[in-house]
């Protein structure tokens, strides 16, 4: 946290001028994004805007035709995506993927022991991160279970457990919300919240609006693969076409 | 040495249509049916019992009955039960098949090599440089028609859209009434038919022995990995150029390092060729593209 | 120990420590291979090749042997490992028969696929024989070896990854395994360890010949076994090594001529009555499974 105040220290992720193509499909041109520590921003943006493909590329999943990025001012773009776990760089899924075949505990704690801490007993350190990862987000008491015997939002939980196990100061949350219910939501926001008063850098790819405005501390919105409006929750949907994009209407039918 | 490649493509073609037969049932069901070396020796003893008795048309007619048989109570005694299941016990089961086959075939016949004595084994055909055996030459000719239709009877009528049908969607199909069950047995029954008409014809062309249906395995699949993507006739083509090489390295090289080489070239087209990265991941059912 | 106890144990713990093999590529990495017979085979050339050529003792000659099958398991695992499934299975299937009948060409290393016969009597042998007992203690030991090593795996961070690659492979760069590497070292492994069996296969063989050190059957097996005793767990190839072992000596001392045709109908049950195996818990329930399902269609009715 140190370093985020002071005004010398690189972003945490700094993504310049990122393309992705699929032979003559533009996924992705030309898109700048910066999170500093300690910051959540969102993409927000309609389907097939390019939202998922970006997290992908920024984890070395997809790779990018052009641009960079940096995490941390190290450029990691082409990157495997293996490596950028040792950098503090952990994701979520969309649809959540968990080892079917692994307890929740497995599946944490497996995590967990990829990673070593500096000046840490490492065995200790592993069993410790796990069983603090669920303990946030509260499935500890589930940690026998299997996935399949888990809800949708329990699910979400694990793979938030699995990424905090990797003891990431880069979070990509891929659409962690989606199919939550208000009260899940909320738990998620304060967890959230709770990660950022940490210092953990947080993208999170979201649609549901009552999180991203209590959320956000800066939002991207992407539109056809490339950046439309960039700025605070705020700013961007009181932007008319923002909203016209969203709803899919004609500019003209919004008043003004 | 154009001859010895000329004969060896022919003889090739029995591998084709073994392998067209392999590769029909892997699209169809997603099932490698690891018996079907066994099944071409299980014809090719068909063929020669009859053929002592009756004569050789008569022969291959039976084979057919009995790799329909075997192909139909494998489909429906096994792997319809294993679908589902991790891929490897399907593997193994249709492996066992095949030793089953083979150790049946062993305590019936013997180690000895038989051969269906008949006019047309030593023939010679010559055709300008070439000197093709006609015994080989016919079964080529016999084993491309049946691969044409066995791809004729897939591709263009009503049972083949049925059974592609079934194979894309097995719930679906089962909604739709079709009886997936059973098109699917007839589909085994038509793969272990084209194997065991492939060993009944090379049992006309030239000598085999109860231990074969390994080495017949590994050609079958090599060739049905290297025609790929689905369509009957690339596996053939496939089996076809194998027969090509092996004849051509086996005039110019010690015989056993022939199958070294052909499967070398084989690994050598599986690591390489885009097409088999492009499966990585994918089931069997997955590819069907090439059979519509 | 009477002799034929002895050597009972020695198959069971032969037949252990190839099941363990497999069990590491195709239980825990989900990498089904159809040739693993090849290392054990390349384990067995290795031994009888030092110990003639280069008058190695038997105690050298085996951990070089496991090395050179470790090796020969890089070789192929790089081009072969980037396959999956059935491709993968098929692949392995093709490059077993391909060494093999590289192994029958080669002259030096086969007499023209006559076979090799080690030295064990005289002033040129390297090493004494070990007898009947001595090799039932060795098996016991690479048994116990290899039980350790897959425990060990099982248990660390190597396990975990590897049970990425096997229940979603795509997931692996997401939590930091690298799986191109996590495979090819698990492959390696394996084939030591079955080139391990093989090397002191060679030398209780005494004469070995690519018919027998590369035989087919072996690989299916060793599934079989690993299948029967539950695949991915540490103990379940060793229940699948004991019931196997029953079976073959059973049917070796009543039916010798049709011990093959008895073995494949066994492993066609394993595969259909315990395909999860023995070693988990529930399978009484999956036992009866098959049979419910044969029936399932007609009981349910169909949109027509």
């Amino acid at each position: 946290m140190s370093e985020a105040s002071s005004p010398t220290a690189p972003p945490r992720l700094e993504a310049i001028g990122l393309s992705c193509r699929f032979g003559g499909v533009h996924a992705l041109s030309d898109v700048s994004v910066r999170v500093a520590d300690g910051q959540i921003a969102v993409l927000l943006g309609p389907n097939g805007a390019g939202k998922s493909v970006f997290v992908d590329v920024v984890c070395g999943e997809l790779q990018a035709s052009a641009g960079r990025v940096l995490i941390g001012g190290r450029d990691l773009t082409h990157s495997p995506g293996w490596r950028l776990v040792c950098h503090g760089v952990a994701r979520t899924f969309q649809v959540p993927r968990p080892l079917r075949s692994c307890t929740v505990w497995e599946n944490v704690h497996g995590a967990a022991s990829r990673v070593r801490e500096p000046n840490e007993h490492h065995h200790a350190s592993a069993r410790g991160r796990a069983e603090q990862a669920l303990a946030r987000v509260g499935l500890l008491h589930r940690r026998d279970s299997r996935p399949d015997c888990l809800s949708l939002a329990e699910l979400r939980k694990l793979e938030l457990a699995r990424a905090l196990a990797l003891a990431p100061r880069l979070l990509l949350l891929d659409e962690p919300m989606a199919g939550l219910s208000a009260a899940e939501i909320d738990d998620t926001v304060g967890l959230l919240a709770e990660l950022r008063a940490q210092g953990i850098a947080i993208l999170a790819v979201e649609h549901v609006m009552q999180a991203v405005l209590a959320m956000a501390d800066v939002v991207y919105f992407l539109h056809q693969g490339s950046v439309l409006r960039s700025g605070p929750p705020a700013d961007i949907l009181a932007d008319r076409r923002v909203v016209a994009m969203y709803l899919g209407v004609p500019l003209g039918a919004i008043a003004g | 040495m154009s001859s010895a490649l000329a004969n060896g493509a022919l003889g090739g073609g029995l591998i084709g249509l073994a392998a067209a037969g392999f590769t029909a049932l892997w699209r169809l069901t997603g099932v490698l049916n690891l018996a079907q070396g066994a099944l071409m020796i299980a014809g090719a003893y068909a063929t020669w019992a009859v053929a002592a008795a009756l004569d050789a048309p008569a022969g291959l007619l039976v084979a057919l009955l009995v790799g329909g048989l075997i192909g139909y109570a494998l489909q429906r005694g096994l792997l319809n039960l294993l679908l589902g299941q991790p891929g490897y016990l399907a593997l193994a089961g249709t492996f066992s098949v095949g030793l089953a086959l083979d150790s049946l075939a062993t305590l019936l016949f013997s180690n000895d090599y038989r051969v269906v004595p008949s006019v047309i084994t030593t023939t010679v055909i010559t055709l300008g440089p070439l000197h093709l055996v006609a015994a080989g030459l016919v079964a080529f000719c016999c084993a491309a028609l049946a691969t044409g239709a066995l791809g004729h009877l897939l591709r263009h009528t009503h049972f083949g859209l049925a059974l592609r049908a079934a194979s894309i969607d097995r719930d679906a199909g089962r909604l739709t009434g079709l009886p997936v069950p059973a098109l699917f047995g007839v589909a085994a029954a038509l793969s272990a038919a084209a194997a065991t008409f492939a060993g009944g014809l090379l049992s006309l062309t030239g000598p085999f022995t109860a231990t074969d249906g390994n080495q017949l395995l590994v050609l079958i699949a090599a060739a049905a990995m290297i025609g790929g993507a689905g369509r009957l006739w690339r596996a053939f083509a496939a089996g076809v150029l194998l027969g090509a090489i092996e004849g051509t390295v086996g005039y110019l090289a010690p015989a056993a390092l022939t199958d070294a080489l052909a499967i070398v070239i084989l690994l050598a087209a599986l690591a390489l060729a885009p097409r088999a990265r492009d499966a990585l991941g994918r089931t069997g059912v997955g590819g069907l593209g090439g059979l519509s | 120990m009477s002799t034929f106890v002895e050597s009972t144990l020695t198959t069971l713990c032969l037949y252990v420590v190839v099941a363990q093999s497999w069990n590491l590529i195709g239980g825990l990495a989900g990498y089904a291979s159809f040739g693993q017979v090849a290392f054990y085979g390349v384990g067995g050339y290795a031994v009888a090749l030092l110990m003639l050529d280069a008058s190695l003792s038997f105690w050298v000659a085996l951990p070089l042997a496991a090395l050179v099958a470790g090796a020969y398991g890089l070789l192929l695992g790089l081009p072969l490992l980037r396959l999956r499934g059935e491709y993968f299975a098929v692949a392995t299937l093709v490059a077993a028969a391909a060494t093999q009948a590289l192994a029958a060409w080669q002259p030096a290393f086969t007499s023209q696929g006559a076979g090799l016969t080690i030295t064990t009597v005289g002033t040129h042998q390297t090493t004494p024989y070990l007898g009947a007992g001595g090799f039932t203690l060795l098996f016991a030991g690479l048994a116990a070896f290899s039980v350790g090593v897959v425990a060990v795996l099982t248990h660390t961070r190597l396990g975990y990854a590897l049970r990425v690659i096997r229940d979603d492979e795509r997931l692996a760069r997401a939590v930091g395994v690298r799986a191109g590497w996590t495979k090819l070292t698990a492959f390696a492994v394996s084939a030591a360890l079955a080139g391990l069996a093989g090397g002191a296969s060679a030398f209780r063989l005494v004469t070995v010949t690519p018919g027998q050190m590369f035989d087919p059957t072996i690989t299916v097996l060793t599934i079989a076994m690993v299948v029967l005793g539950g695949a991915g767990t540490v103990f379940g190839p060793v229940i699948g090594a004991v019931a196997l072992t029953a079976l073959t000596t059973a049917v070796d001392a009543v039916l010798p001529s049709s011990r093959d045709l008895v073995l494949a109908l066994v492993i066609l049950a394993a595969v259909v009555f315990v395909p999860r195996g023995l070693g988990r818990s529930g399978h009484m329930v999956r036992l009866f499974a098959p049979l419910t399902e044969l029936r399932r269609p007609r009981q349910r009715p169909l949109l027509r």
